[in-house]
């Protein structure tokens, strides 16, 4: 199987200014292709560290990372990022940022910079702003965006870090939607870090759950069955109650 | 066209002179009246030699525009403002990008910037003398050092801001080698503060010029040192508002080149 994400026995330790900080320890998971995996945990859980490692922004000080059975070396075009705060380049209107890995790697087989850039473009349901830098647009709309970008060089995984977590509620709804729909027309592999159950219990296949820092998986739980997901269903809220379990003295 | 309209608003917004407010317009009008009737005031309390009247002032200015002799002045000094301020800014620019973006240039060149940046431009002038002459160069090198350094500052703080973040997704859409990191986004997002820093160096060169001047080379610095010298103190105040003017426009003139390639922001 290729394209998988397989973590094995991963830790970090940072050199903090008061001896070494213990980030995350023994940290083992995978996911599958085209899988949709959420990984919670409260804020220290070390979560994010696991993102950045996957990502290959930060090397992990113990265990094995490895994307398509390669180790991880570096950050890449075959895992595209999507940040809480979209981190688009701001001198870039909405079509150059997507544009930007497409100049960088060339556009995937089959396809033109510019036809790939109006497809990722339509897909997020942005064509109308491709002309509008980013301080011009609303923090939804600028997600979009990061995911257009992400997207846009066609990376078999998408990397999601908390992406929603400073959108209002009501366009996180709307957001979960159409990630959902961008993930089932593009068969990506999704690995999205979050705090917020509910969450990650409407998206997820499956569910990886951190404990508090040094984070560790302390359980691996299936979302519930039925896709659409209905919040108000018996299953949405017995996972969500395992989910909370963790959480809960 | 919509970036078009954005600028004009980012204009306004920001207050000005360019701004239509008919108040805004009053109180910038105001202001100047009110400065020339003080200094015409205080002119009439003190001798000529002191301070020189209005009329005298506009008598020489409106004399020498005739006869050419201003822009003729205007032109010397260009000779070694411009070259002096490109010269100097361009590699301030690309020394200041160098070490706030390499560790290694910081500890060396870096360390060397820190050694020279304390000596005063003016200090330089003997050199400026022995090295290139009583020429336009020797001028243009005085404003050179004094471009060098607001550009080097302000395009190392420049690099050293930006937003990480941006490194990071530029590298996970295939962007590998420093060379192009720099090009494709630590220089973009740098463009404010390199603007910055050539505008308030365009600025300073003005100022310096007419120091630079003093060496014996020809434009508006030397015609005013000649004429204190004579005591001529209508002639210094008359070319001490063409400067002033020449530096308005040198600022206008780039900050609408900022407005439009910063339509971004």
């Amino acid at each position: 199987m290729t394209d998988t994400i397989r973590l094995a026995g991963v830790g970090k330790t940072y050199d903090g200014e008061h001896g070494p900080v213990r980030a995350i320890r023994d940290v083992s998971f995978a996911v599958d292709p085209g899988e949709f995996v959420t990984v919670v945990g409260p804020s220290g859980s070390g979560k994010s560290t696991a993102f950045r490692i996957i990502a290959g922004l930060e090397t992990a000080t113990e265990g094995a990372v490895e994307v398509g059975d390669e180790p991880v070396t570096g950050p890449g075009p075959d895992r595209g990022m999507v940040f809480q705060d979209d981190a688009l380049f701001p001198w870039r209107t909405v079509a150059g940022n997507v544009r930007y890995g497409l100049e960088e790697v060339g556009p995937p087989p089959d396809t033109t910079v510019g036809g790939r850039v109006d497809h990722c473009l339509s897909l997020v349901g942005l064509a109308d702003a491709a002309d509008q830098y980013p301080r011009e647009l609303s923090g939804g709309m600028r997600q979009r965006a990061g995911i257009a970008r992400a997207l846009a060089v066609d990376p078999p995984i998408l990397l999601m870090d908390e992406p929603f977590a400073s959108v209002d509620a009501r366009t996180k709804a709307t957001l979960h939607r159409e990630l959902l729909s961008i993930w089932q027309e593009t068969q990506k592999t999704i690995l999205f870090v979050t705090h917020d159950i509910e969450e990650a219990v409407y998206l997820s296949d499956r569910i990886v759950v951190f404990s508090e820092g040094p984070g560790t998986v302390v359980d691996v739980i299936d979302g519930p069955p039925d896709r659409p997901r209905d919040k108000t269903s018996e299953a949405f809220r017995e996972t969500k109650g395992a989910v909370l379990s963790y959480f809960e003295e | 066209m919509a970036s078009e309209t954005n600028t004009t608003d980012y204009l306004t917004g920001g207050g000005g002179f360019d701004t239509d407010d008919a108040r805004t317009v009053a109180l910038q009008a105001g202001a100047l009246v009110a400065f020339v009737a003080v200094w015409w005031v205080g002119a009439l309390v003190t001798s000529q030699n002191i301070l020189p009247r209005p009329p005298a002032v506009a008598r020489v200015l409106v004399a020498d525009l005739a006869s050419g002799q201003v822009i003729t002045l205007v032109g010397q000094s260009l000779r070694h403002y411009v070259p002096g301020l490109l010269v100097g800014s361009g590699l301030g620019m690309a020394v200041g990008v160098l070490v706030g973006w390499s560790q290694t240039a910081d500890n060396t060149v870096g360390t060397v910037a820190q050694f020279l940046r304390p000596v005063p431009p003016l200090a330089w002038i003997p050199f400026a003398v022995i090295w290139f002459g009583l020429t336009d160069a020797g001028a243009a090198f005085i404003i050179a050092i004094v471009a060098f350094w607001i550009n080097y500052y302000n395009a190392e703080s420049g690099v050293g801001s930006v937003d990480p973040a941006l490194l990071e997704v530029a590298q996970s859409l295939g962007t590998t080698t420093d060379r192009r990191l720099v090009r494709k986004v630590v220089l973009p997002s740098a463009v404010p503060e390199l603007f910055t820093g050539f505008r308030t160096a365009a600025g300073q060169a003005w100022m310096v010029m007419v120091a630079a001047e003093l060496l014996g080379v020809p434009g508006i610095g030397k015609h005013l040192w000649d004429a204190a010298n004579f005591l001529q103190m209508d002639v210094v105040m008359a070319y001490m508002l063409v400067i002033g003017v020449l530096f308005l426009l040198t600022d206008r003139l780039i900050k609408a080149g900022q407005s439009r390639v910063l339509a971004w922001r």
